[in-house]
């Protein structure tokens, strides 16, 4: 019996196996994406295979975006998919290791491939010191905030005049002294405090915010970023003494539950978020987007950096693949499937083009104008404008929202004193980071 | 009606209603599969859920994700460790209860220690080794990490432990050799010991996720559990498709754990009191 076993078990074992001997050149694509993001991924793969006879993309879901980067890292040169997903954080990772990626920039030139249609701050995002891409802009999202018209009207308060969290602030005492349970939602999350350090201008690690070499220290320690990041923890800290924050560790699907609902009034997210809200309250909800506010008011807000995802080209040193896999990102590019992708998830279009396609503007007209405000935020955005590139993004983000839930949580703790611990812990782990390598 | 006979009655009530409050959630699970996504996401009233029942949930995951592939995945996993392990694990143990040899007890406390170790403490070292010897997606490389342990083999001993000494003597005067003491005599005798053991490991490989999602690099090779991750939107919870994917999943094991119940119970006590 256990004889059979074992030939079974090694008969099984070459199952497995791509072969592609006679057929197309089959390339293999590692995507995060569930649901109708997922879907449009995979309407994407099957109209470029049917499109042509060379090569054949096979999707696969290969988890989270931590599960998936795990799950790259470990895999050898030649086991590695030809195209994997990163969230864009985690894109400094692989700036930080160039044996894991083939940079597009090789197909780009060769090609004479015209990315000028994809927005400012995608560009300052993924490209290079020199201005070389490194990978593709998938998905393009910005940071702002969610507001409920109709519970904003009610209170007085106007979501044009919300240009910083200073401003905020005061606009949720109104809402409170109107009657809104949570004026203001803030998901566990560091992008909240650096996209609008970001907006003002503000480098919060060194070698130009990561761009010109992997960052050596903090500047939380020293003026702007230390005034800026203690204004924001006494921003959250002051909301959550009021009680006019509604819990901080809820999941993103229970906070758009409670905007929903109109028991909160401004929540604090990505535009990607859009579609979810808008099919949670069938599209009835009077709602908008307002983009990533400053910290301090009166400032100028800069711009908006960008998130969303990319898509990397492994290295596998198969040049075949390679192309392939190139083709496949030209046809993703397209401005009907970028349109296509952004209306199925909420994402906004990487490319102008794919922004000023009919089916896009119909989309944008009927169910969300403010996301007009936010493409034309990004147009507006500078190339210098981005988040800084972090290889160690995953430890600074989890110290970010540490100290986030410390301020709150403990009414003694001043912000003063947790910027400080949060300077000295996020250049530990810098130094850690760069020990390891 | 007689006293005895009154509770009788109270005491199969209490304990229908007792086995109803503990099923609730899965019967509630079961009745929202049937009820669009956009109705659950506030808690919906009776007639509305009476009033909309529908297929649609089950009819998209078919659509979506090759469901069925996903079960049968999971089913030649499952089965190939439960198989493998129960028979590697009774050798092991038959050694360890039966025959006396030089640091038989720390070999033992070694195997107890490793009992002890996390598995994601290992996952990625696995991995790497599954790697190198070319056994990513395969069903080869799926079982691999689980096909003995230290578990199985304590289980296994400990149920070996309780056959007295004497019948194996009166064996070997009998001229019966140690394999044929194993499987005709200590195997057979140890029955509920090796069928709650099949369940235990039944439930941990069902259970799956992360080992497969390192190894199962395309949709042939993906287990029920990856497809279940599937279900859950990136940026939106269909609630409705993940509950029926959910009940889809969830026959499999109800089905083997109906089987194998009364053994699952034999086997969780068998090693309480010592013999």
């Amino acid at each position: 019996m256990l004889a059979a076993v074992m030939v079974a078990a090694l008969l099984l074992s070459g199952c497995g196996q791509t072969t592609t001997s006679g057929g197309p050149t089959e390339i293999n694509m590692w995507s995060v994406w569930t649901g109708t993001g997922g879907e449009s991924i995979q309407k994407m793969a099957d109209e470029f295979n049917a499109s042509q006879d060379e090569y054949k993309v096979v999707v696969t879901y290969s988890g989270s975006y931590d599960e998936t980067l795990a799950k790259f890292q470990s895999s050898a040169k030649g086991s590695r998919p030809d195209m994997v997903m990163v969230s864009t954080e985690s894109a400094a990772l692989f700036f930080d290791n160039p044996d894991y990626y083939i940079p597009i920039d090789k197909y780009v030139e060769a090609d004479s491939y015209d990315m000028s249609g994809i927005y400012t701050n995608l560009r300052a995002s993924y490209t290079d010191s020199d201005g070389k891409w490194q990978c593709m802009p998938l998905g393009n999202t910005v940071v702002g905030f969610f507001y409920n018209n109709e519970v904003l009207e009610k209170a007085g308060v106007s979501a044009a005049d919300l240009n910083s969290y200073e401003e905020i602030e005061e606009a949720c005492q109104k809402l409170a002294d109107a009657g809104v349970r949570y004026p203001f939602i803030l998901v566990s999350n560091s992008i909240y405090y650096t996209f609008p350090m970001t907006a003002e201008g503000i480098d919060y690690v060194d070698n130009d915010n990561g761009k010109s070499g992997s960052p050596t220290r903090c500047l939380l320690d020293e003026e702007p970023a230390a005034s800026a990041t203690t204004k924001y923890f006494q921003f959250i800290k002051n909301l959550a003494a009021k009680d006019q924050l509604a819990p901080y560790d809820l999941a993103a699907a229970d906070t758009r539950q409670m905007f929903v609902n109109g028991e909160s009034a401004i929540m604090m997210a990505t535009i990607s978020g859009m579609s979810a809200i808008g099919e949670l309250s069938n599209w009835e909800l009077d709602f908008g987007f307002h983009v990533a506010p400053t910290i301090s008011k009166g400032v100028e807000n800069l711009g908006q950096c960008t998130g969303g995802g990319v898509l990397f080209l492994g290295n596998n040193g198969d040049e075949n693949r390679e192309k392939g896999s190139w083709e496949f990102m030209k046809f993703m590019m397209e401005p009907e499937n970028t349109s296509a992708f952004a209306m199925a998830t909420g994402y906004l279009p990487i490319n102008q083009q794919g922004a000023d396609t009919a089916e896009y503007k119909a989309f944008v007209e009927e169910k969300f104008p403010t996301a007009k405000d936010a493409m034309e935020a990004q147009m507006a955005t500078g190339a210098d404008v981005y988040n800084a590139i972090l290889p160690m993004f995953n430890d600074f983000h989890q110290i970010v929202m540490d100290y986030m839930a410390k301020v709150i949580n403990e009414p003694s703790y001043t912000a003063e004193q947790a910027t400080a611990d949060m300077a000295k812990d996020i250049n530990e782990c810098i130094e850690l980071y760069n020990m390891s390598k | 009606m007689r006293r005895k006979d009154w509770l009788g009655v109270l005491g199969f009530i209490a304990k229908l209603i007792l086995g109803l409050l503990f099923i609730s959630p899965l019967l509630v699970g079961l009745v929202f599969s049937f009820v669009p996504s956009r109705l659950l996401n506030n808690l919906p009233d009776l007639e509305t859920v009476l009033g909309n029942l529908t297929l649609e949930n089950y009819k998209w995951i078919m659509g979506y994700i090759p469901i069925f592939r996903f079960l049968g995945n999971s089913f030649v996993v499952c089965a190939v460790i439960i198989v493998v392990q129960v028979i590697l694990s009774s050798f092991a143990a038959y050694a360890f209860s039966f025959f006396r040899f030089r640091g038989s007890k720390i070999l033992f406390q070694i195997i107890l220690i490793a009992m002890m170790i996390p598995a994601e403490v290992t996952v990625i070292a696995n991995y790497l080794t599954i790697q190198s010897m070319n056994l990513v997606n395969t069903y080869a490389g799926l079982c691999a990490i689980s096909l003995l342990s230290g578990t199985s083999i304590f289980m296994m001993r400990q149920s070996y432990m309780q056959i007295p000494r004497e019948l194996k003597e009166a064996s070997l005067v009998d001229g019966c050799s140690d394999m044929r003491f194993l499987f005709r005599i200590a195997m057979p005798l140890t029955v509920p010991a090796i069928a709650s053991l099949a369940i235990f490991l039944f439930i941990s490989a069902y259970n799956m996720y992360f080992w497969p999602m390192l190894v199962a690099q395309n949709t042939d090779k993906q287990t029920i559990q990856i497809g279940m991750a599937m279900l859950v939107g990136t940026e939106n919870v269909e609630y409705g498709h993940v509950l029926a994917g959910a009940m889809l999943s969830i026959v499999i094991p109800v089905a083997a754990f109906i089987i194998g119940q009364d053994y699952l119970i034999k086997g969780m006590t068998s090693g309480a009191v010592k013999g």
